[in-house]
């Protein structure tokens, strides 16, 4: 037995060598009868016969476009799949250093999380960049074309007082209860701060795909998320399903 | 947005390849076709298949030299012609090769010891003008095998062969092409 697989190895080698030495002789082959094919490749293109014809080459084209197509198509699915299992495994050893971190050391947990928000001891405070200095003022008129509202409104609220500033923008709605809900847009270079000591409820949400959090504090409940170049806010003692359905309702009109 | 720039500037280049040896190789490769088929009225359409099949290997053919991009467009366009042949008949594909007999019936003597068939260095030349004079089949086998790296498959589907016979095949080819060097040199000696 062991003659037999020494011997199965020897051929198997020698299949392999012959291999490698015919690709090699090929490959001079190749050289030699190519020669001859570019003698008579330069013959024929002085026959009209063998001479493609200006609707052959346009079809050619035609077909040619729509393999590449295919090809480029097919490149760019693996581009982008390559890049979201790269992207998947990014995540992934981000998400397992997180939450390793965040989960065993509280100091930790406050620092990463001032990478969105500057959590302080009694409050948290909200921005986004540094802007130019402009100061706030008031007036009296909104221009509703070009702005931010909410719209929708819980039953029986409406609206108490608008304030329209530079940087921040207010509505008061009311209802007759008394109870009060505050939409606030901020421009950039604001930093509002929502008391967040002791807050029974205090989490990421999304408003419409955009990063927000909510602030629930004694009754008093808070939404925050960032919008293109401004934040906007809702504040109100109100359920809060209801604040996040009247965040969600907030469009920008033209 | 970078990618899609740097894809769409490296389909341009491709295709303006491809027109380039569409152009440089219709003739030959028309001529190889029609020489295979005898059949005019889809030489054009077998001309095509040809240049979109290299698409697949334009990385390859891109860096070959012209002497080896002619003999892989041949090649190439000889193994679309005779897959088109096994398509429409058997017979006449046979009438291409000639009806070949099974070639394990007459496989060269494996029982001969390894260093019976080893090919020396300077054999090595002399192989190169022996397979040119190989007939056409088992030439074609060898550029299939070793110049356009077909698998065995491929290869099978395209001969009509048995997919396990294909190692035997080739085996009869490189034996043929030895014969026929050895014939040469014993012929020089005399």
């Amino acid at each position: 037995m062991p003659n037999n697989s020494s011997e199965q190895l020897r051929q198997k080698l020698y299949d392999e060598y012959e291999d490698s030495l015919f690709k090699l002789i090929m490959h001079d082959v190749a050289e030699k009868e190519g020669r001859l094919f570019l003698e008579e490749k330069e013959k024929l293109k002085h026959d009209p016969e063998f001479l493609p014809s200006q609707a052959a080459v346009q079809k050619f084209s035609q077909q040619l476009d729509a393999q590449l197509k295919k090809s480029q198509a097919y490149a760019g699915r693996r581009r982008i799949w390559q890049a979201l299992n790269r992207a998947a495994v990014a995540m992934l050893v981000v998400m397992v250093i997180f939450f390793t971190t965040v989960a065993t050391v509280e100091a930790v947990r406050v620092r990463v999380l001032n990478f969105l928000m500057d959590i302080q001891k009694e409050y948290t405070s909200f921005q986004l960049k540094d802007s130019s200095n402009g100061s706030e003022g008031g007036s009296a008129i909104i221009d509703w074309s070009q702005a931010y509202a909410p719209t929708y409104i819980p039953e029986g609220f409406e609206v108490r007082t608008i304030s329209d500033g530079k940087l921040i923008k207010t509505i008061e709605f009311q209802n007759p209860q008394g109870s009060i809900i505050t939409y606030t847009e901020l421009s950039e270079g604001t930093k509002p701060t929502v008391d967040t000591e002791n807050a029974s409820v205090f989490e990421a949400v999304s408003i419409n795909g955009h990063e927000g959090a909510l602030v629930v504090k004694n009754s008093l409940v808070t939404v925050i998320w960032a919008m293109e170049d401004r934040m906007l806010m809702i504040r109100g003692e109100i359920e809060k399903d209801m604040v996040i359905k009247m965040a969600e309702g907030v469009k920008y009109l033209d | 947005m970078i990618i899609m720039i740097i894809t769409a500037l490296e389909v341009d280049d491709d295709k303006a390849f491809m027109i380039n040896l569409y152009r440089e190789y219709y003739g030959l490769v028309r001529k190889t076709v029609y020489n295979i088929t005898h059949n005019a009225d889809n030489v054009e359409d077998l001309v095509n298949d040809t240049f979109i099949k290299l698409i697949e290997k334009l990385s390859l053919i891109r860096a070959l030299e012209s002497c080896r991009l002619a003999a892989y467009v041949v090649y190439t366009s000889r193994s679309v012609a005779i897959n088109h042949i096994k398509h429409k008949s058997i017979q006449k594909k046979h009438a291409y090769y000639g009806g070949d007999a099974d070639p394990t019936e007459k496989m060269p003597d494996l029982e001969r010891t390894i260093e019976d068939r080893i090919i020396r260095q300077e054999e090595v030349i002399e192989m190169d003008n022996a397979i040119l004079r190989l007939p056409e089949k088992q030439k074609a086998l060898l550029y299939f095998k070793y110049i356009l790296e077909m698998h065995d498959r491929e290869i099978a589907e395209i001969l009509k062969i048995d997919p396990n016979s294909v190692r035997q095949y080739l085996t009869r080819a490189r034996r043929e092409a030895k014969k026929l060097m050895d014939k040469e040199v014993n012929q020089h000696a005399e």
